[in-house]
C-alpha cells in the first residue's frame, strides 16, 4: 500500500468519529482539508452519514449477543502472552477496525483492565490503534519496561489501590500495551520526541526499581506498596498522554 | 467538496500575514503549528488580529462546522511565529511541537496549551490545562489549573481553584494560592506549597525523589499524614505523631479540618509557616 493510500485509510478510519463530533478541532480541520481533495473519502462520509441517519430512525434495540467476553478474552490473551517475546517486525500492520464498534465497549474495556483514571476514548484509541497486539507474536515488548515477570513478589501480591482497584501486575500489562501502541505506531513520532519520552521513562523506571528494592527490604510496608503502584500508575498515565500526543501529531 | 462539508475560509485570496476578523462571544479558537512560538494577548472588544512573523506564507483561518475557529500557518510545517490579539472570553487551544506558548489576559476564557518542546507561560485565564514534554510552565492569576509536564519545572502563582500538577522530572512550586483541592506529584522533583489551607480542603503531595515543603498558615487546622522511606519529617513547629512508624505517621493541627498528605520516597518533608522560606526555583 502506498503512503498516499495509507493516509487515505487513516482519514477514512476517523470519519465515524468526525460524524459523531468526537474529534478535536485540529483533527476536524485536517479531515475537512482531506475531504476537499479526496472524492472517495467524501463519498464514504456521505454513505456513513446516510447510515447514521437510517440508524437514527430506528428505535433502540438490545444487542443480539454480548461481545464483551470476546473482548475480555482478547485482552486476557494478550496479557498472558509470553514476556520478552521478540518483536515480529515482519508482521503486516492490520487496518484499524471501525471506531464505533469499539467505542461502544469503552466502559467495559476501562473496567476490565483497571483503567479507571483514563478516559474511555483514550482506552479504545489505544486498543484500536494496536491491532497488531491482538496477535501476541506481533507484540513489541520493550525490555525491562514493566513486563509482569519483572515485578517483585511483594508487588505482585498488591491487590488493590485506594483509587483504582488495580494491581501492579495490571499496571504492568497496561504499560506494556501502551508502549506497544506508542512505539510501534503506524505514525511514528519524531525521533526527538521519542527521545524525550524515553528519557522520562528512564526516570520513572529508576523510581520503580527503587521502590522494588525497598519492597524487597520491607515487603509489608503499606506506603511502599502504594508508592510502587502509584509510580507504575504514573508511568501508564504518562504513556497514555504520549499516545495522545502521537495521535494528534 | 462534498455537500455539507463546508470549510469556511475567513481569510481568502492572497495569503494574509496580518489580518483581523470578528470573533463570536465565547468562541473556541484552536491554534496549531509545528515549529514557532505563539503569543496571545487578550483584548477588549470582539475583533481579533493575527500576525504571522516568520518565513514566507500566510495565515490560515478556518471555521469547522463544529463552530471552532482554527488558526495556523498556511504551510503545514512552516517555521513561523504567531502573535494574536483575541477577545478575553475566547476558549483557546494552542498546540505546537516545538513552540514556546505565551498567553496573557484571556481572563474569561479557558486555555489549553500543548507543546512537545517549549515553555508555556499563561497569566490571566479562567481555567488552564497544560501539557509539555520538555519545557517549563508558569501560570499566574488563573482559575483552576491542570498541568502535565515530563521534563521541566512548574511555577504556579496566585491561582484560584483546584490545582493538579503531574511532573516526572520536575520541581513544582505553588505560591499565593487560593486552593481547596490540590494534588502535586513528581517522580524526580521537589514539591512546594505556600497558600491557603481550607477546612474540608484536600492537599496531596507525592514525590519519589525530592523534598516536600508545605506551609501551614497559623490558625489553620489540618489532619496531616506523612510518609517517607529515606527521608524525614522536618517541622518548624512542634507536632505530635499519632501512631505510625518513625517515618510515617499522622498528626493533627488545630481542628484537623483539612486533609493533608505529604509523601516522599527519598526526600525530606518540611512543614513550615508561610513566608518562612522561599522556594529555590529558577525558571529560564
Amino acid at each position: 500500500m502506498t503512503d498516499r493510500e495509507q493516509r487515505k485509510d487513516r482519514f477514512r478510519d476517523r470519519l465515524s468519529e468526525y460524524i459523531d463530533g468526537d474529534l478535536g478541532v485540529e483533527e476536524e480541520v485536517l479531515i475537512e482539508r482531506h475531504l476537499e481533495r479526496c472524492e472517495d473519502s467524501a463519498r464514504t462520509l456521505a454513505e456513513l452519514e446516510a447510515v447514521v441517519d437510517r440508524a437514527a430512525s430506528l428505535g433502540p434495540r438490545e444487542p443480539t449477543e454480548d461481545l464483551w467476553p470476546g473482548i475480555a478474552e482478547r485482552i486476557g490473551a494478550r496479557a498472558a502472552g509470553p514476556a520478552g517475546v521478540a518483536p515480529d517486525t515482519d508482521a503486516a500492520p492490520t487496518r484499524r477496525p471501525p471506531v464505533r464498534g469499539l467505542a461502544r465497549f469503552a466502559p467495559q474495556l476501562a473496567a476490565g483492565i483497571g483503567l479507571v483514571w483514563l478516559s474511555g476514548a483514550l482506552v479504545w484509541t489505544a486498543v484500536a490503534r494496536d491491532d497488531a497486539a491482538a496477535n501476541p507474536g506481533s507484540a513489541v515488548a520493550s525490555p525491562g519496561l514493566g513486563a509482569p515477570s519483572l515485578l517483585p513478589p511483594a508487588a505482585r501480591s498488591v491487590s488493590t489501590l485506594e483509587d483504582g482497584g488495580s494491581s501492579a501486575e495490571e499496571y504492568a500489562q497496561l504499560i506494556a500495551e501502551l508502549e506497544r501502541v506508542l512505539f510501534d505506531s503506524e505514525r511514528p513520532l519524531p525521533p526527538e520526541t521519542v527521545a524525550r519520552i524515553r528519557r522520562a521513562l528512564v526516570t520513572i523506571d529508576r523510581a520503580i526499581e527503587d521502590a522494588r528494592a525497598a519492597l524487597i527490604e520491607v515487603p509489608d510496608d503499606p506506603y511502599l506498596r502504594e508508592h510502587m503502584n502509584r509510580t507504575m500508575q504514573r508511568k501508564s498515565e504518562f504513556l497514555a498522554q504520549a499516545v495522545q500526543l502521537a495521535a494528534s501529531d | 467538496m462534498a455537500p455539507g462539508l463546508l470549510l469556511l475560509a475567513l481569510a481568502s485570496g492572497e495569503p494574509a500575514r496580518d489580518t483581523t476578523f470578528v470573533v463570536p462571544e465565547g468562541a473556541r479558537i484552536a491554534i496549531a503549528l509545528r515549529e514557532g512560538n505563539v503569543r496571545v494577548a487578550g483584548v477588549d472588544g470582539r475583533e481579533a488580529r493575527v500576525l504571522l512573523d516568520g518565513e514566507e506564507g500566510g495565515v490560515r483561518i478556518a471555521a469547522t462546522r463544529g463552530g471552532a475557529i482554527h488558526i495556523g500557518p498556511r504551510a503545514r510545517g512552516s517555521d513561523a511565529d504567531l502573535s494574536l490579539w483575541l477577545p478575553r472570553d475566547v476558549h483557546l487551544t494552542v498546540s505546537g511541537r516545538e513552540s514556546n506558548i505565551t498567553v496573557e489576559g484571556l481572563v474569561r476564557g479557558d486555555v489549553q496549551a500543548n507543546t512537545a518542546d517549549g515553555d508555556v507561560e499563561i497569566s490571566g485565564a479562567a481555567r488552564v490545562n497544560v501539557s509539555a514534554l520538555d519545557g517549563d510552565v508558569q501560570l499566574a492569576n488563573t482559575g483552576p489549573a491542570s498541568v502535565n509536564v515530563a521534563d521541566g519545572d512548574v511555577w504556579i502563582d496566585q491561582v484560584t481553584g483546584d490545582v493538579t500538577v503531574n511532573g516526572i522530572d520536575a520541581d513544582i512550586v505553588v505560591t499565593n494560592a487560593d486552593v481547596r483541592a490540590l494534588s502535586l506529584t513528581a517522580v524526580d522533583g521537589d514539591l512546594w506549597y505556600d497558600g491557603a489551607v481550607y477546612g474540608g480542603g484536600s492537599y496531596s503531595f507525592n514525590t519519589h525523589d525530592g523534598d516536600v515543603t508545605f506551609a501551614l498558615p497559623e490558625g489553620s487546622g489540618a489532619s496531616i499524614s506523612v510518609s517517607t522511606f529515606d527521608g524525614e519529617l522536618v517541622p518548624s513547629f512542634p507536632v505530635q505523631f499519632r501512631g505510625g512508624r518513625l517515618r510515617a505517621g499522622e498528626f493533627t493541627v488545630g481542628d484537623g479540618s483539612a486533609a493533608v498528605t505529604l509523601r516522599s520516597f527519598d526526600g525530606d518533608i518540611l512543614l513550615i509557616r508561610p513566608g518562612e522560606r522561599t522556594p529555590d526555583l529558577e525558571l529560564e
